[in-house]
């Protein structure tokens, strides 16, 4: 058993650590303790051994694939953006989940197209109401007179719409014959806005103070606009004719509201 | 050099990935010797210098600068080199149940390298022992100082480090070295 006072001793002997008078004590005592004394010196070229170790070094792209391990974005701020996505899609990536976001999108999809048909529908209908060119949009208005024409030798019927101050006609006649279909109005208020054929016959029109006049044969279906300054009831006179005989005439006023 | 370390640890902490490559410029060819103490394996020392850069980095945050910053590497390093040890032990244990028989149990003396019998006759000290006597011979470092490295009191590893020079003495006799 070696005493636990050379043990320190030759440990910071061997560590050169060791005071002249604590060498002294040492070398005292392994002159006394033959045994002692072989540990000490097989100790010693022990650690004389471990400095015959080779320098090994390492190869010469280690630093680099050091450095490619290296989880850089760990302590960038985008890191914490990056954690908070990350949690974001944790929460979307259970399967009930991926079901009702993709419903939601779905959904919203779904409102933006129709969100995208109704302004397109909105915006149109706008043009044909403000648009002189154009014809008032049938599905807005409402229908204020309906004025069915029979005679000997024209038929057919008047179709009287009305949206804010815009009025539409919906013609339609049946005749065999030339004749001339005038509208007379009040055009200190209204004032003609335009003509439309809906079908492949031509008409011819004339255009005058309080009267437009359309003329025409076979059977034809044309629109008419007009549209006034104010919102007052006005007066129309819807008049039929062939050559210069009236086939047929008709007052009748629509109302503001 | 300690607050030059210790800065760029701070820098790192800020987000500049690049203060870290110039501790591991620094460092990774001492660290890699000392791994190469623990670890006989060339390639298992450079796993283990690896495996010690990246853990830092990870810690770095509980780094605490009233230790050197190395000390603090050196500290890595036996752990990493104690849990390396302790795996390949374990993969080796599996393995030996299908060992050949043809493997030469005399093998290590065929390598007639002074500096490789050495290197294996540390690699037999268990790692409580090799520890201690490793990182005092090559560090030179205090009690103290492999008090905090090894995470025992200066008096075990008084008792570690005579104990380990016995071992290894004992193993070079045997080794006929001494």
């Amino acid at each position: 058993m070696i005493d636990k006072n050379l043990i320190d001793l030759i440990n910071k002997d061997i560590d050169k650590t060791i005071s002249p008078s604590e060498k002294e004590k040492l070398s005292q005592y392994l002159k006394e303790n033959p045994d002692a004394n072989v540990l000490y010196n097989e100790l010693l070229q022990t650690e004389h051994m471990l400095d015959k170790l080779e320098d090994i070094i390492p190869s010469p792209n280690l630093k680099e694939r050091i450095l490619n391990s290296i989880d850089y974005n760990l302590y960038s701020t985008k890191k914490i953006n990056s954690k908070i996505l990350d949690y974001l899609l944790s929460i979307f990536s259970g399967s009930r989940t991926k079901y009702a976001v993709s419903f939601a999108l779905g959904m919203i999809a779904g409102l933006i197209i129709l969100t995208v048909i109704f302004y397109n529908s909105t915006f149109h209908d706008e043009l044909e109401s403000y648009n002189t060119s154009g014809t008032i949009g049938l599905h807005k208005s409402s229908l204020v007179q309906t004025i069915d024409i029979f005679s000997e030798d024209i038929s057919g019927r008047v179709d009287v719409s009305k949206v804010n101050n815009f009025y539409g006609f919906d013609i339609k006649l049946n005749s065999q014959d030339k004749y001339r279909l005038i509208i007379e109005f009040d055009s200190a208020n209204l004032s003609f806005d335009n003509l439309s054929l809906n079908d492949l016959n031509s008409v011819s029109l004339e255009k005058g103070l309080g009267y437009v006049q359309i003329s025409g044969s076979q059977d034809l279906n044309y629109s008419l606009s007009f549209s006034a300054k104010d919102l007052t009831s006005e007066k129309f006179t819807l008049k039929i004719l062939k050559e210069n005989r009236e086939l047929f005439k008709k007052e009748f006023f629509v109302s503001k509201n | 050099m300690e607050n030059e370390d210790f800065k760029l640890v701070s820098d790192c902490l800020s987000g500049n990935g690049r203060s870290y490559e110039v501790l591991v410029e620094k460092y990774h060819k001492i660290i890699f010797r000392l791994a190469n103490k623990f670890a006989k394996d060339f390639d298992d020392a450079e796993e283990i210098t690896q495996s010690v850069f990246v853990k830092a980095y990870e810690n770095l945050k509980d780094y605490n600068p009233k230790y050197k910053f190395f000390s603090w590497l050196y500290r890595i390093t036996v752990n990493e080199s104690i849990n390396f040890e302790k795996r390949k032990k374990s993969v080796e244990k599996i393995s030996e149940n299908f060992r050949s028989v043809n493997d030469d149990p005399d093998k290590i003396y065929d390598n007639n390298a002074l500096s490789d019998v050495i290197t294996d006759a540390l690699m037999e000290l268990d790692m409580l022992y090799r520890m201690p006597v490793v990182l005092k011979h090559f560090l030179d470092y205090s009690y103290k100082e492999l008090s905090y490295l090894l995470g025992v009191p200066e008096k075990t590893v008084k008792s570690r480090l005579f104990t380990g020079r016995q071992l290894l003495k004992d193993i070079l006799v045997k080794k006929r070295v001494l």
